[in-house]
């Protein structure tokens, strides 16, 4: 079975090449949400083995949706890992203070993507 | 000859010599005995020399073929016959053979020589050229003639110019010249030739570079026969290092020369015998020479008062030997001013190592000088005042032992006392006295009470004086007494007339009590007596043993307060009973011992008007009966009021102590004016305030004394105080008073002014205190506090125990708190509770003297917000440089980190909008060029799309923010031309036309024409920008408007209008900001930067107008912006 991962974020461009890289490069089947709203109804619909998260979105950022699936039984354990375009270590603090899995910074390259999030999740190839 | 010869063929020579000593051979022939060869020798001889050896050979071969011809048979014919002619011709051929050897070898040992002299003269031509190379040194060779020049290579380096560019021309030369050295160089030369010297110049070069270079000329001119100069050869160097040090030493030579003359003080240079080497221009004027060179090279010692002549050369030997050291001397100026000159010396050593010379710095310390002889003259002069006072004065120091003796005890009891011995005087008091005497000075100089006491004194012949003694003690200034001042009097005299009258009363009393009886008319004369004295103001009285009045005069009565029959029959106790216990033992002891008690004053009120003090002279003597047993039966009481007396005593000597104290007092100026304010007394003070001497102003105006401003209104001031009922007055209340120094100078004072009238004439007296320097410290401390009353940073000062000791405005301001809520308590009023360890970390830094700089905390203002505050504290500290408190500069930084903490947002915020981009651009390349995803599929298309969307949206964040940085940073400047609105406003709705038809949105455009000084370019962007949001946030079927209005008479406002959906109240000012749309994610898929309307305001403030918004939620907003009518330039 091929992991099942949920991407959200706001920006078009963006989830759809992150979607097309975990896709072809990495074999997971991907959902994409445009907005925080829409990742949680995903996230308690859909049977789900990880999230990667975006952290600047409008209404809803990053940390809020996360907030609310923490507060949701059915979303508390899936590993949550947040994509941000902040490159300073005091930027990614409050956020790893959060509980959340991990933090990938923007851009990055393809594989390097899948390495870091093979490696936070601790996922064999 | 040989040289010139060496030009012509050798071969032909080697014909030509052969011919010639042919033909002559044969011309000789008939002369010679035989035939001699001798003349072909010689041709061998020449042809060898001028040619060589081969050359040779062949005039060898030519000889032997012309000899064996012509010479030998048979004539000619080249056959030999005879041996003899064989050997002949061998013999001939050897000899010409060697001859030919010789010469050649000859020849080429003299060419040899030739070319080692020429090596020789090539080598050290080279090393000539070398040596000049090294030096820097060019030569250079000038044909007078022609106007020729050729310079070495060397020569054409020190003018700047490249090896073998030089043309030979003047010209190029002069060019090169400083302008301002041509002049000296051409005369240098032309004194050079005209003079037959040798030239020798400095000048400079301007090299191409514009660099200036100082070089020496040398050079000899050479002349033909008829002495015309022909030629000039010479050398070149460069001289830049020798300049630069003179320069360098030359001002340095200045530098010292400025010092020397500048300072102020006398600074002199002599020999150990005084001789005058060099002295500034301060100490010529302080031995009053008008030039250095009137004294140079004498000796100073004339100018040295004779008697420091001694001390001074001792002083100056002593310094050259190597000492250093310090001389006070007179010296009397050349003009005769005399000076007090104090002189700090050194060894210094002379430029000629050989002897030390004398450096000397000499201040003038006349004034210092001055003023100790006038304290040493006042010192005298209050002694002499107090000799002069009066013969009756004396001095005891504080044991009572004599200092000085009055005059009039040696003249009444002719002992000279004698200072060592003490209480010496004691052997001239009465024996009878002595004892009361020593009670009463023991007392006195133990408390300090005012002594006061009569008593006899015996002359030498046994004579008897009364003497009044009366002194004040004069204190030290701690309040210790010095010594005692004190006054005699002589009262003998009236001791007498008193124990005279006494011993009469008392005969007659006692005559009267002895014959009462039997001599009752002796009564009444006894009554008229006391009657006559009763009227000549003198109490009379008799108390019986009983004391009981027996008989009482008028005055008595009177003073008692009761009639004389009240009197009769009644004691004391009964009659006078608050006087009983002063006057009943005294009447008991003349009862009991029988003698009696002469001159006892008392001090009682009056007992007929209680509350009046007076004071009394009082006699109590016993009246003895008339029996022979002469028993005491009674007392008699003789009163005689001495109160004008006393007072007038007690007013002399508080008189006289204020006189001691004000005598004491020097330092303020006391001076006193007649009734046409003529000075009459002038104290020391005075002088020392106003530098005159009293003798200068004695009898002088009190003008004089004042600045010329004051002369006309301050004597009308003086008289209106004269006049007014006032005795003492403090002037200055209401204005400043002013007094003006011998030297003209005006001073600040504090007076008072007081009047006396002293028989019948009027004197006032001003006490004047110079507040110069009071008034200067309080200047400077009036304008330390303003500043730091004014300053912007808050200025407190605390003690080390942290309670504040000063707190400025600007503290107020900062802190809530007001000066009076703050000082004389603890700082940590302001210290938040989480800080107080901190407080006490910095008291201790303080207490070690420790500065604390730039510590950035929180402290809680009065209202109990938390301020963040910049402070450095340093130590305050007493004269013996030990912290006593601290003193703190504090600064609110709560702004500056608000302004960091947006600093470092907005940076962050502009990182994410960049890097969000890229990933999209990156991430899409990379699974393209990877093959990940196939180009030509659906998603490899979609993946290209997204790249070039976000790219164009990079590069549009890219531009705004760079425009954006341009606009406000001042980089771009606006280019102002006159523009017409309305075809702005056609261009942009133009701009706009085709997006708005694609969403079905009406533009609606009202342009109004008018002509504006504005950048068009950026305004017309200012209209896109904003129609162009009104576009994207505007539904389908909509409409825009764009209209341009004349708004509040200098502007032109210009708005947009949209029917979209709004902006949020609370975003209305904040959209205007960088990245703070209403909706980030909406507007950026609308293309937006976030950085639109920012460029937008910044735009329309350059040009000097505002941008605000309206709106609406969900009917639409409205953008609106003003452009002045007309914009300065």
């Amino acid at each position: 079975m091929p992991k099942r991962i949920l991407l959200i974020d706001d920006e078009d461009g963006a989830r759809r090449i992150i979607q097309f890289s975990l896709e072809a490069a990495a074999g997971w089947e991907v959902l994409t949400a445009a907005s925080g709203i829409e990742g949680l109804s995903l996230a308690q619909a859909e049977p789900l083995d990880a999230i990667l998260l975006d952290v600047m979105m409008p209404d809803l950022d990053g940390p809020a949706t996360f907030q609310r699936l923490q507060e949701n039984p059915v979303t508390r354990s899936l590993p949550v890992i947040m994509l941000t375009a902040k490159a300073s270590p005091t930027e990614h603090q409050p956020l790893l203070e959060l509980g959340i899995a991990g933090i990938i910074t923007k851009p990055f390259k393809i594989p390097a993507l899948i390495a870091q999030v093979r490696a936070i999740l601790n996922w064999q190839d | 000859m040989w040289n010139q010869m060496r030009w012509i063929n050798p071969y032909a020579i080697a014909v030509l010599s052969v011919f010639a000593a042919t033909v002559l051979t044969q011309l000789l022939y008939p002369l010679l005995a035989s035939v001699s060869f001798t003349l072909f020798y010689a041709a061998i001889a020449i042809t060898a020399w001028v040619g060589g050896a081969k050359p040779g050979l062949f005039t060898v071969f030519l000889s032997l073929l012309v000899s064996d011809y012509f010479f030998l048979h048979p004539d000619h014919s080249l056959a030999i016959t005879g041996q003899d002619d064989l050997a002949r011709l061998s013999l001939i051929a050897f000899v010409s053979l060697l001859i030919n050897y010789f010469i050649s070898e000859l020849r080429g040992a003299r060419f040899q020589i030739q070319q080692l002299s020429d090596r020789r003269l090539q080598e050290s031509e080279e090393q000539l050229r070398l040596a000049l190379q090294a030096a820097h040194m060019g030569l250079w060779n000038w044909n007078l003639v022609t106007g020729e020049i050729t310079w070495t290579p060397e020569h054409e380096q020190l003018l700047g110019m490249a090896p073998g560019t030089f043309d030979g021309r003047y010209e190029t030369f002069d060019a090169r010249l400083h302008p301002d050295d041509r002049e000296g160089l051409n005369r240098a030369v032309q004194i050079a030739i005209q003079g037959h010297s040798i030239y020798k110049h400095e000048y400079r070069i301007i090299w191409a570079d514009g660099s200036i270079h100082w070089v020496e000329g040398r050079g000899q001119t050479f002349y033909d026969g008829t002495g015309k100069p022909v030629w000039m050869t010479g050398t070149l160097m460069n001289v830049d290092d020798r300049k630069q040090l003179e320069l360098a030493l030359k001002q340095s030579e200045q530098q010292f020369r400025a010092i020397f003359e500048a300072e102020p003080e006398c600074v002199k240079v002599v020999t150990a015998d005084g001789i005058l080497h060099n002295m500034n221009p301060a100490g010529l004027a302080m031995i009053e020479a008008d030039s250095l060179e009137q004294m140079q090279g004498q000796c100073v010692c004339p100018l040295i008062e004779p008697e420091h002549r001694r001390a001074f050369l001792e002083f100056t030997q002593q310094v050259a030997q190597g000492e250093t050291g310090t001389l006070e001397f007179e010296i009397t100026g050349l003009k005769g001013t005399r000076r007090w000159l104090e002189s700090h010396a050194v060894p210094l050593q002379s430029p000629d190592n050989a002897n030390l010379l004398v450096l000397a710095v000499t201040r003038d310390i006349t004034d210092r000088k001055q003023a100790e002889e006038a304290l040493r003259l006042s010192e005298e002069r209050y002694r002499s005042l107090v000799e002069a006072t009066t013969d009756s004065v004396w001095l005891t120091d504080a044991q009572g032992n004599v200092l000085k003796t009055a005059s009039l005890w040696t003249n009444l009891t002719g002992q000279l006392l004698d200072q060592n011995s003490e209480w010496d005087y004691l052997k001239s008091i009465h024996p009878d006295d002595r004892d009361r005497m020593i009670q009463a000075y023991t007392h006195c100089l133990a408390t300090g009470d005012p002594y006061e006491i009569e008593y006899r004194v015996l002359s030498q012949s046994g004579e008897c004086y009364w003497l009044a003694a009366k002194a004040v003690p004069v204190y030290n200034l701690d309040g210790s007494i010095r010594e005692w001042i004190g006054t005699f009097n002589n009262v003998t005299e009236r001791r007498t007339a008193e124990t005279m009258l006494l011993q009469s009363k008392l005969e007659l009393e006692q005559r009267v009590i002895e014959r009462t009886a039997e001599l009752q008319q002796t009564n009444n004369l006894l009554n008229n007596f006391f009657n006559a004295a009763s009227s000549a103001g003198i109490g009379l009285c008799i108390h019986d043993q009983n004391l009981r009045f027996v008989q009482i005069n008028e005055a008595l009565a009177v003073i008692d307060g009761h009639s004389v029959a009240d009197h009769l029959g009644k004691t004391i106790t009964e009659l006078l009973p608050e006087l009983a216990p002063l006057v009943n033992p005294l009447h008991e002891q003349v009862l009991t011992t029988g003698q009696p008690i002469i001159d006892l004053e008392i001090t009682t009120e009056l007992p007929s008007q209680p509350g009046v003090t007076r004071y009394w002279l009082t006699s109590y003597f016993p009246i003895l009966s008339s029996d022979s047993d002469a028993q005491t039966v009674g007392v008699g009481v003789i009163v005689t009021e001495i109160s004008d007396r006393k007072q007038a005593e007690n007013a002399l000597r508080v008189s006289q102590t204020r006189l001691a104290g004000i005598l004491d007092n020097a330092n303020d100026a006391i001076i006193s004016v007649d009734s046409d304010q003529r000075i009459t007394l002038f104290n020391q003070g005075a002088e020392k305030i106003f530098g005159y001497v009293a003798e200068e102003v004695m009898g002088q105006p009190l003008t004089l004394l004042l600045p010329t401003r004051f002369t006309t209104i301050h004597p009308s001031h003086v008289e209106q105080f004269r006049e007014s009922g006032h005795q003492a007055r403090r002037m200055g209340e209401r204005a400043e008073v002013y007094g003006r120094r011998k030297d003209g100078t005006e001073f600040p004072a504090e007076a008072s002014i007081s009047k006396l009238d002293l028989n019948g004439e009027q004197t006032i007296t001003a006490f004047l205190r110079d507040v110069t320097q009071r008034k200067q410290s309080e200047a400077a401390s009036a304008q330390l506090a303003n500043i730091v009353e004014s300053s912007d940073e808050a200025i407190i000062s605390k003690t080390l125990e942290g309670i504040v000791i000063s707190w400025n405005a600007s503290a107020e301001r900062l802190f809530g708190y007001s000066a009076e809520e703050m000082i004389g308590y603890p700082i940590t009023k302001i210290v938040p509770a989480e800080r107080l360890e901190e407080e006490v970390r910095i008291l201790e830094r303080l207490k070690q003297g420790e500065r604390i700089n730039h510590h950035e905390t929180v402290r809680q203002r009065k209202d109990g917000t938390l301020i963040e505050i910049a402070t450095t504290i340093s130590p305050i500290r007493d004269a013996s440089g030990k912290a006593i408190g601290a003193s703190k500069i504090a600064h609110d930084i709560t702004e500056q980190r608000a302004v960091e903490r947006m600093k470092a947002e907005f940076i962050s915020i502009v990182s994410h909008e960049l890097r969000t981009p890229l990933t999209s651009i990156s991430g899409a390349l990379e699974l393209l060029s990877t093959g990940l995803i196939q180009p030509e599929s659906d998603r490899g298309q979609e993946a290209i799309e997204i790249a070039a969307t976000e790219a164009d949206r990079l590069t549009r964040l890219v531009n705004d923010i760079l425009d954006l940085e341009r606009l406000e940073s001042g980089k771009i400047r606006l280019d102002r031309q006159p523009w017409d609105l309305a075809q702005l406003m056609s261009r942009a709705v133009d701009f706009m036309q085709l997006t708005a038809n694609q969403m079905n949105i009406t533009l609606l455009v009202e342009p109004l024409s008018v002509i504006l000084d504005i950048d068009g370019d950026r305004i017309l962007q200012v209209l896109t920008n904003l129609l162009s949001n009104a576009v994207k946030f505007s539904p389908n079927h909509s409409t825009i408007g764009l209209t341009a209005e004349i708004y509040r008479e200098h502007h032109i406002l210009i708005t947009v209008r949209d029917q979209g959906r709004g902006i949020p109240a609370n975003k209305l000012e904040s959209i205007f900001e960088r990245f703070q749309q209403v909706d980030a994610s909406d507007s950026r898929k609308k293309g937006g930067t976030g950085l639109g309307l920012a460029i937008c305001r910044s735009i329309v403030q350059q040009h000097g107008g505002a941008i605000w918004a309206e709106s609406v939620l969900e009917q639409g907003s409205r953008f609106h912006f003003t452009l002045p009518l007309t914009i300065d330039a």
